[in-house]
């Protein structure tokens, strides 16, 4: 408050003079004129009042004094005086800027995730009235599920609190390009209400109009109408001002582009490229068709009135689910009551954020200790060199220097060495973030949006001055204490008890936050390597995976072409074995189906004989579908081990029969009234993780794709090849692309990845983390030891004369030693005992990420106790080993 | 001409207190009014008025706020605080146990 007070004085001193000014020439003014009253002439009487007044100018001063106007001149002289004391130790200063810069770019890059990803609204007009609209289905046996047609249609006729609602779906379609064949893009699937909900502007052209969707979707002569996202209208389009009015080719189909999305605009993420027009049936928005219980695959997003919150929505949304009872032909009571839906309505930022914000969160705690580290280590520092400028300050304040000129001195130099600390630390950040922006450690929503911004600047800014705040506070307060040590007279020993408990309290800080991120980071470490050793269920080394598409209106021919394909893959140099399969393992989503046996739903996945010796996974029981291997079942199908035991506990699932069922849970019929045959179980596939580490092995249901067809209703066109090779996989890229193109024009290539990077992407969440809280806690232990060491050093240094004289009366190397070390030692103690504390209340943030390791692990504390407390006692005794060797006589010569 | 006294070291502050205890003054004011309180004995020296105004300005005995003048010039006024009139109450009561210690010294035989 004084400081920002005395800096108002500053800038308002040229006013005050002026106001001085003012005031004298009115007292001389009625001077004068009293003077005049009583008969003076009035020169004569301008010349007494000037006279009685006396100087103007030493008034001046003398207010000045009063009022302590530092002067600007005093302040740059400070100023190029700190420059000089910091370049005359220049050790000291880099020393400072490297450890604060070091922490300031750990808080400073966490910052500009979480303020990019986490605390930064969204880019769409007062996107804090967004909300996600989802349902958990507890019936069956579903955390979550979208909106059904049905759902869709009858919240948007009946709901008061919403403004709009939007629906969408996110599809892959592969778009051939002008130069660069087809690509494999993501395209979101959405009409006018999305429009709305989310109020996007066209930067070129026009978005969709109520006349596009006019024809109707079932007209073939109609062309769907798309819009391009910013960025690959720039990539892939050169930014074309005239692609308006273009046709993009959908495989064989036609688009006719209508406009280009602001840059800003990116929903449902990034990945979006074109959005394309998708319109409920008209008959559906009306209620007259559609289903309450169909696909629950709608995902909606919603604009609330202003003034409506989340939990009003979702209490209006319980209120009127249950009037769609018989507005569908299936919305039966019994059929409502026995899926149980309930709304969940989620803010829009917290549905694409998801659980990063609490990794991020979890993150920014952990930098801030580093931080925390940096800073006191870096006030040891300050403590010794304000000991050793004892002299200049008592030199300073006997020549007239006040308390305040000191500390301004003090404050003017931690500005300039934590500004440059936090300078360097944005550089270093700026060049961190690249990195993550280009490596994509783990998955980021909004990793488009990740950069400097105001706040990164104003964050930097406040961490530069309360650091700043801190060291000059710290130095003044030192050399207080030391002048009136001094002056005490018994300088030893007043002067090194302060000394001691100051440094003593920062070796402990430093110490219990050091041990905390050590224990997160064994605990990330632990996690990483059980993830690591989870059975996969499949042999992920050296497999290329290939995503294959192939034009939808081929899909009779599906079997032909893939079989095709993987004939030529097969006999291409240095492949070993090739089939493919809907998803490989960890790289897709599931497709959920329910199934007769049970209410739960089960994934299916469909591949090609040889996927299971391709991938690596054992067939356990019954027949595996090697090829060339006859299977005679009627409608034969595979089932992981852990369906077997769990549909059939205690029998043999070869033989058993399951049956899939629509998603409302009725019998599937292709060609009349009949339903299709069940599946008939031939073996057992062992178990494997299809879609997560962390999850158990997966229960699912393997259909074969061979002729005649297994799944008469469902046909895979979207196909992941698989080639075990004996040569690098990714060698094989361009071979395979090539026999893509020879098999036939219909089929187009997506992703390309090995199985090792699937493998590897899915824990790359945990490898991040992990490797961020390594990196920091190696940098804290480094910090920590140092530090010790430092100030046992500075300890033993300060102490020469004495120790020289304890050795000369014959004191033990033993005593010496323990009488320089024994406090920092202590302090560790106390230090490690506090930390366990703190890392059992810390790592408790860490447990969602965790795996197969507690937060509180025994194990973990105690081996990272001990590794923390050996080295630093490795430090205090490394240092305390140099008092030993101190010569008595020397020693006593140096005073 | 009448004689006048010169200021007792420290008598300064409590003069220009009590000048301001009736109605707040500029500064010609307040020299004016304690050479019409002494009846022209006490003659405060100019050039350490204002210093003096100014010390128990920062010491926020008195505070001053710019306004117009009688005469119809702008002019500082300075007004006693609250802590000012406590200062004063406990000055003027020193003052006399001091000025009536003097006297007793002074008459006793």
């Amino acid at each position: 408050m004084r400081v920002l007070r005395r800096l108002i004085r500053v800038l308002r001193r040229r006013e005050d003079e002026h106001l001085l000014d003012d005031e004298v020439g009115l007292h001389l003014d009625m001077e004068t004129d009293d003077l005049v009253r009583q008969g003076m002439s009035r020169d004569e009487a301008r010349r007494r009042a000037l006279v009685s007044f006396g100087g103007v100018e030493r008034i001046r001063s003398e207010a000045r004094d009063i009022r302590r106007l530092p002067s600007l001149e005093a302040w740059l002289r400070d100023a190029r005086y700190g420059v000089r004391a910091l370049l005359t130790s220049p050790g000291f200063s880099v020393v400072v800027v490297l450890v604060l810069g070091v922490g300031a770019a750990a808080i400073t890059s966490v910052f500009v995730l979480l303020n990019a990803i986490v605390l930064r609204p969204l880019a769409f007009p007062e996107s804090d009235r967004l909300v996600v609209i989802t349902h958990a289905a507890p019936g069956i046996e579903r955390e979550t599920v979208d909106l059904s047609f049905g759902l869709y249609a009858h919240y948007r006729s009946h709901v008061s609190t919403l403004e709009s609602i939007g629906f969408y779906n996110e599809r892959v379609a592969y778009v051939r390009l002008p130069d660069s064949g087809s690509e494999r893009v993501t395209v979101l699937h959405a009409g006018m209400d999305l429009q709305r909900v989310l109020r996007v502007r066209p930067a070129l052209g026009r978005l969709f109009t109520e006349e596009d969707g006019a024809p109707g979707f079932l007209n073939s002569r109609w062309t769907i109408p798309v819009l391009l996202a910013h960025d690959f209208w720039v990539d892939r389009f050169g930014a074309d001002p005239n692609v308006v009015g273009r046709i993009l080719m959908f495989g064989e189909s036609s688009r006719r582009v209508v406009g280009v999305l602001p840059p800003e605009f990116r929903f449902p993420n990034q990945d979006m490229k074109i959005w394309q027009l998708y319109e409920l049936p008209p008959k559906v928005i009306r209620g007259e068709a559609g289903r309450f219980a169909g696909d629950f695959d709608l995902n909606t997003v919603a604009r609330m009135r202003p003034d409506v919150t989340a939990t009003a929505v979702q209490a209006e949304l319980v209120r009127i689910l249950p009037r769609i009872e018989g507005v569908y032909g299936d919305a039966t009571s019994e059929r409502i009551a026995q899926i149980g839906l309930s709304p969940i309505v989620t803010p829009l930022k917290s549905a694409m954020v998801g659980d990063v914000a609490e990794v991020l969160w979890t993150l920014f705690g952990g930098m801030a200790f580093l931080l925390a580290i940096a800073v006191a280590n870096s006030a040891s520092l300050f403590l010794v060199r304000a000991d050793h400028r004892r002299r200049e300050v008592a030199v300073r304040r006997a020549l007239g220097a006040d308390r305040r000129q000191v500390a301004r001195l003090f404050f003017l130099e931690a500005v300039m060495l934590t500004s440059s600390a936090v300078a360097l630390g944005l550089g270093l950040s700026a060049g961190l973030l690249a990195g993550v922006r280009a490596l994509a450690p783990m998955e980021l929503p909004r990793a488009s949006e990740i950069g400097f911004d105001a706040a990164t600047v104003a964050f930097a800014t406040g961490l530069a001055i309360t650091m700043a705040i801190l060291y000059g506070l710290l130095s003044v307060r030192r050399n207080d204490s030391l002048t009136e040590a001094l002056r005490s007279g018994g300088a030893g020993a007043a002067v090194l008890g302060l000394r001691g408990r100051m440094r003593h309290s920062l070796t402990v800080i430093q110490v219990a936050l050091a041990l905390t991120l050590l224990v997160g980071s064994a605990l990330m470490i632990s996690t990483y390597q059980n993830l690591s050793r989870r059975e996969l269920g499949f042999r992920p080394a050296q497999v290329l995976t290939v995503e294959v598409n192939l034009y939808s209106r081929q899909y009779m021919n599906h079997t032909r072409f893939f079989y095709d394909l993987i004939d030529r893959v097969r006999r291409l140099p240095g492949v070993d074995s090739a089939a493919a399969a809907t998803f490989a393992p960890l790289a897709g989503s599931l497709d959920m189906y329910p199934v007769e046996a049970g209410t739960a739903f089960i994934p299916f996945k469909y591949f090609t004989p040889g996927y299971f010796q391709t991938i690596g996974t054992p067939v356990v029981d019954g027949q595996s579908f090697a090829p060339g291997e006859q299977v005679v079942a009627p409608f034969p199908v595979l089932v992981s081990a852990a369906l077997a035991r769990r549909l059939y506990p205690g029998q043999r699932a070869i033989g058993q029969t399951v049956r899939r069922l629509r998603e409302d849970g009725s019998l599937i019929t292709v060609s009349g009234p009949e339903p299709v045959p069940p599946f008939t179980i031939v073996g057992i596939v062992g178990d494997v993780r299809e879609s997560s580490l962390r999850e158990g092995p997966s229960e699912i249901v393997y259909i074969p794709v061979i002729e005649p067809r297994v799944e008469l209703e469902i046909v895979p066109i979207n196909m992941s090849l698989v080639v075990r090779s004996s040569v690098p996989p990714l060698t094989l890229v361009s071979a395979v692309r090539a026999a893509v193109d020879a098999t036939s024009p219909y089929l187009s290539v997506g992703r390309v990845r090995t199985m090792d990077a699937i493998v590897h992407a899915a824990r790359a969440r945990e490898a991040f983390v992990g490797a961020v809280l390594v990196v920091a806690a190696a940098i804290s232990l480094f910090l920590g030891a140092v530090g010790i060491y430092g100030s046992v050093a500075n300890l033993v240094r300060l102490r020469t004369r004495e120790i020289g004289i304890r050795l000369a009366l014959g004191a033990s190397a033993h005593e010496v030693v323990r009488s320089v070390a024994g406090g920092s030692l202590g302090a560790v103690v106390v230090g490690a005992a506090l930390g366990i504390g703190l890392a059992l209340a810390g790592t408790e943030a860490l447990r969602s990420l965790l795996f197969g390791v507690e937060p509180a692990d025994p194990m973990v504390f105690a081996i990272v106790t001990v590794l923390l407390v050996t080295a630093a006692a490795a430090a205090a005794l490394l240092a305390a080993r140099r008092a030993v060797r101190i010569a008595p006589v020397v020693a006593l010569r140096q005073e | 001409m009448t004689e006048r006294a010169d200021l007792l070291q420290g008598t300064l502050d409590l003069l220009i207190l009590k000048s301001l205890q009736l109605e707040p003054l500029h500064g010609w004011g307040i020299s004016k009014r304690i050479r019409q309180l002494s009846r022209d004995v006490l003659q405060i020296n100019q050039g350490s008025l204002y210093p003096a105004l100014y010390r128990l300005e920062d010491q926020k005995l008195i505070a001053a706020s710019w306004g117009i003048s009688p005469e119809g010039r702008k002019a500082k006024f300075y007004r006693l605080t609250t802590r000012g009139r406590k200062q004063l109450d406990t000055e003027r009561a020193n003052w006399q146990l001091f000025t009536g210690a003097v006297a007793h010294v002074l008459e006793a035989d």
